[in-house]
């Protein structure tokens, strides 16, 4: 009997996933950097979310962020290669962040030590945070490296991001705005909705009211069929995803591990104070 | 036979060409008559003033008709250039008035009691058939009347002049009768101006028939202050001197120093009739600097009724290419532009005030049609707004309720696809615009739209143009009244408390977005002072606050 190949999952520090969750399943995190008031920091290691929200309301400067060196990437994956067969490394959007490049870069360079397949999410937070807990399901069955990524990489279109900003500035400030530009410019407050389709932000639904931009999340939610799992993402309105959460957790087959999920400082530049949105996961044949 | 005072028994096209001529005439004189029935204290889409423009518009396509044109051409064509000048509901109604009676008149060359009954019987049909439900106590009402007396008197007169006679009766009757079919006619207590209209335009038939064609004199014809029938006049009698640009306007003050302006502005050129007293001031005057002249009324106080015409014969193309579609102030419409949202598909919206079409095209609106309230846009300029854009698939936001038909017309007049979606204000307008979605097909647009129109509170702030009581709402002349989606809700003379019982009445709980629109005639320190009583009512709002630019309406407010 073939010996069960010992998979190492590795992701970045936007997918969103509790610290416990992550540590529990041995998932390793590399960190995206974040750099506030001259200062740069390694995402969710030198700097919390709410420690970057508080330093977000007391600098005027406007943060940026970074992705990981190739060198980190590198680190990381020999350092786990040594007691693994192989490592599935599950990141943000190619199309949102240049982290599928370094860790593919390093991927090439680790080569005579470890197998590293590189997956490029195509999503963002908890759509991304979902496909990294699928890959550990599916290295817990027993597949190997490249059949969890061959059926990752099929399967990156079951994930949903839906999100409404309170303002479009961070999203035009970042440059990570795309399609969703045709938002901007409007004379009128809008509550825009968006969503993240085949890894780009595109714009989804205007409304004016957060009232009514919730009701539109939870219409998008009631539009999708068979949802496996959903979750709530937010940044600073946690009664607001509380609600959110206990009205759209029952359209889901399963309950989700994350059901509530933090926009880490890294999205949080992205997309804002009083960010809210969901992430859904459909079955696969949906 | 050119007969002055005997009575005709046929009309060949000559007689009825010169029948509907004075019908517009008249009508025309007693616009502000006609306008005086408006139910609603508003500055609204006045009756008179639409039913008088829609018939300019039928008069001005016969030129092209030769003399000898038969009385069915001549029907066909008053059809055809009422069809596109239409303003306004009433306007609508009218030409599919005139419609029916072409089509009961289909290859007559001269025309008989008999002819005229069955054309009015036409006449009768159509507009019944223009309205989707129709409501008796309007000028539905009039016009069935109309036919019926024709059709009775037919039966034992031959002549022309014997049918009109017993069809104008008829319709008067009728007339008279509106306001026991309709309660908010007999609450205003008044009679339906759109059928006020067609017994005039009867009157004018008839009239025309038995040679009694002197036009009435304006304080017979009750004119008031908003007519510009003298203005009429006045360009009629335009000679050989027609240099620069044709002048307009009337000023509403107060202390206005008549003579003193009477005398400067006669002074700006050539022309000049100048005539009102210390609150009012009609001017009409050819002048190379139209904008000077502009700028010395508005220190006299709020201008309205701008009309400005260029006369210079090189510029005549032109004109003719964008005729009936200066703006209210005078101005071209300003070139199609806005976000383009989608390409095959363009978003074509109604709306007066720089700051709202401004606002209106960042959601998305492809182009504005200058018009609302007090100017409804013909049916023709909507339709050139449909058929000058690039795109093949229209969606066509009237924001008023006056400008509903005319919409449908272009629909069906236009090759293209134009879809409705019936707003009827600024901020129904602004929710359909945000449920606007690019991925979306034209038909899930439009219900999204249609849907999301209703999910805001429209409410305006203006003054009264006339007194009235309106459920239970007494309201003086120059008094502020507020309405919720065109309700009247609220009247009184402190502008804020009536803004404020609006609201009130408007059972807006917890409003999470206010924007306001102010208009052209509000100074700033006013608004603010709004923006910030409704600010003190509603911590939690968001208020946002714009300058709309719109005519006539203090505020326009969309509380979601």
């Amino acid at each position: 009997m073939a010996e069960t190949p010992r998979i190492a999952i590795v992701t970045d520090s936007t997918a969103d996933l509790p610290e416990d969750l992550l540590t529990r399943l041995g998932i390793t995190v590399v960190p995206l950097n974040v750099h506030i008031g001259g200062e740069s920091f390694r995402d969710q290691i030198d700097l919390t979310t709410d420690e970057f929200m508080g330093r977000l309301a007391d600098t005027r400067d406007l943060p940026s962020t970074s992705q990981p060196s190739a060198g980190i990437f590198e680190r990381t994956f020999r350092e786990i290669g040594q007691d693994h067969d192989a490592i599935v490394c599950v990141l943000i959007s190619s199309r949102l962040s240049g982290t599928v490049q370094s860790a593919q870069v390093a991927a090439d360079a680790v080569g005579d030590v470890a197998r590293v397949e590189v997956i490029d999410s195509l999503s963002a937070s908890l759509g991304c945070g979902f496909q990294v807990l699928h890959a550990h399901r599916l290295a817990d069955q027993g597949l190997g490296a490249k059949e969890i990524a061959t059926r990752l990489r099929s399967q990156t279109m079951n994930y949903h991001v839906v999100f409404f900003v309170e303002t479009l500035d961070h999203l035009r400030r970042g440059g990570r705005i795309g399609k969703a530009a045709s938002l901007v410019g409007s004379m009128l407050k809008l509550k825009p909705l968006l969503r993240i389709d085949e890894g780009q932000v595109v714009p989804f639904e205007r409304t004016r009211t957060r009232k009514r931009a919730i009701e539109a999340l939870v219409e998008f939610a009631q539009n999708m069929p068979e949802i496996e799992r959903i979750g709530v993402l937010h940044n600073t309105t946690p009664e607001d995803a509380e609600r959110l959460s206990e009205r759209v957790q029952s359209l889901a087959r399963r309950e989700s591990e994350v059901p509530i999920a933090k926009f880490g400082p890294v999205l949080g530049t992205h997309v804002g104070p009083g960010t809210l949105g969901l992430a859904i996961e459909v079955a696969n044949n949906a | 036979m050119n007969s002055t005072t005997s009575s005709q028994a046929v009309w060949n096209g000559q007689a009825l060409r010169d029948a509907f001529t004075f019908a517009s005439a008249l009508i025309q004189r007693n616009r502000d008559r006609v306008n005086q029935l408006n139910v609603f204290p508003v500055p609204d889409g006045d009756t008179g003033t639409n039913m008088a423009l829609t018939m300019t518009g039928a008069l001005e396509v016969l030129e092209d008709l030769p003399e000898t044109a038969t009385a069915s051409e001549v029907a066909n064509r008053v059809a055809y250039g009422a069809l596109m000048g239409a303003r306004g509901n009433s306007g609508v109604i009218l030409s599919q008035i005139f419609r029916g009676f072409a089509n009961g008149l289909n290859g007559v060359t001269e025309l008989s009691g008999g002819d005229l009954a069955k054309a009015l019987d036409g006449a009768r049909e159509t507009a019944y058939k223009a309205v989707m439900r129709p409501v008796e106590g309007t000028m539905l009402t009039v016009i069935r009347g109309a036919a019926e007396g024709a059709s009775e008197a037919a039966k034992t007169h031959r002549s022309v002049t014997e049918v009109l006679r017993a069809a104008h009766e008829a319709a008067q009757v009728a007339l008279d009768g509106t306001p026991q079919q309709l309660d908010i006619l007999r609450q205003a207590g008044v009679v339906d101006a759109g059928g006020q209209g067609v017994v005039i335009i009867l009157e004018a038939l008839l009239r025309s028939a038995t040679g009694d064609t002197e036009l009435p004199t304006m304080e017979e014809a009750g004119a008031v202050g908003g007519d510009m029938a003298f203005l009429d006049m006045v360009e009629e009698t335009h000679g050989e001197d027609t240099f620069g640009y044709c002048t307009n306007f009337m000023v509403l003050g107060s202390d206005i120093d008549a003579e003193k302006a009477r005398d400067e502005i006669a002074a700006m050129g050539e022309s000049a009739v100048i005539v009102g007293d210390d609150s009012m001031l009609k001017v009409h005057i050819h002048t190379l600097d139209p904008g000077g002249v502009l700028q010395y009324g508005i220190r006299l106080g709020e201008l309205d009724q701008i009309k400005i015409d260029n006369m210079s014969k090189q510029t005549e193309t032109l004109q003719s290419q964008r005729a009936g579609t200066l703006t209210q102030n005078g101005a071209p419409p300003p070139e199609p532009e806005g976000e383009q949202l989608h390409n095959d598909l363009a978003i074509i919206v109604v709306a007066a005030g720089e700051g709202i079409s401004t606002a209106l095209r960042s959601l998305g609106a492809t182009s504005i049609v200058q018009g609302g309230q007090t100017m409804n846009p013909s049916t023709q300029e909507l339709l050139a707004a449909v058929e000058d854009s690039a795109a093949e698939e229209i969606i066509l936001l009237p924001n008023n309720k006056n400008i509903h038909m005319a919409a449908n017309q272009v629909a069906e007049l236009s090759e293209k696809t134009v879809r409705i979606v019936p707003t009827r204000s600024i901020p129904a307008a602004l929710a359909a615009l945000t449920a606007f979605n690019t991925d979306q097909s034209l038909d899930e647009n439009v219900d999204d739209m249609a849907e999301a129109m209703t999910d805001t509170t429209a409410i305006a702030i203006t003054r009264a143009v006339r007194d009235a009581e309106i459920s239970g709402i007494a309201v003086a002349t120059g008094q502020t009244i507020g309405l919720i989606n065109d309700e009247l809700a609220a009247a009184g003379d402190d502008e804020l408390q009536v803004v404020l019982d609006t609201f009130e009445r408007a059972n807006v709980d917890d409003p999470e977005l206010l924007t306001i629109f102010v208009g052209e005639s509000v100074p700033d320190d006013e608004a603010e002072t709004l923006q910030e009583r409704l600010g003190e009512t509603w911590p939690d709002a968001e208020i946002e606050m714009h300058n709309g630019g719109q005519p006539h309406y203090r505020y326009i407010i969309s509380a979601e």
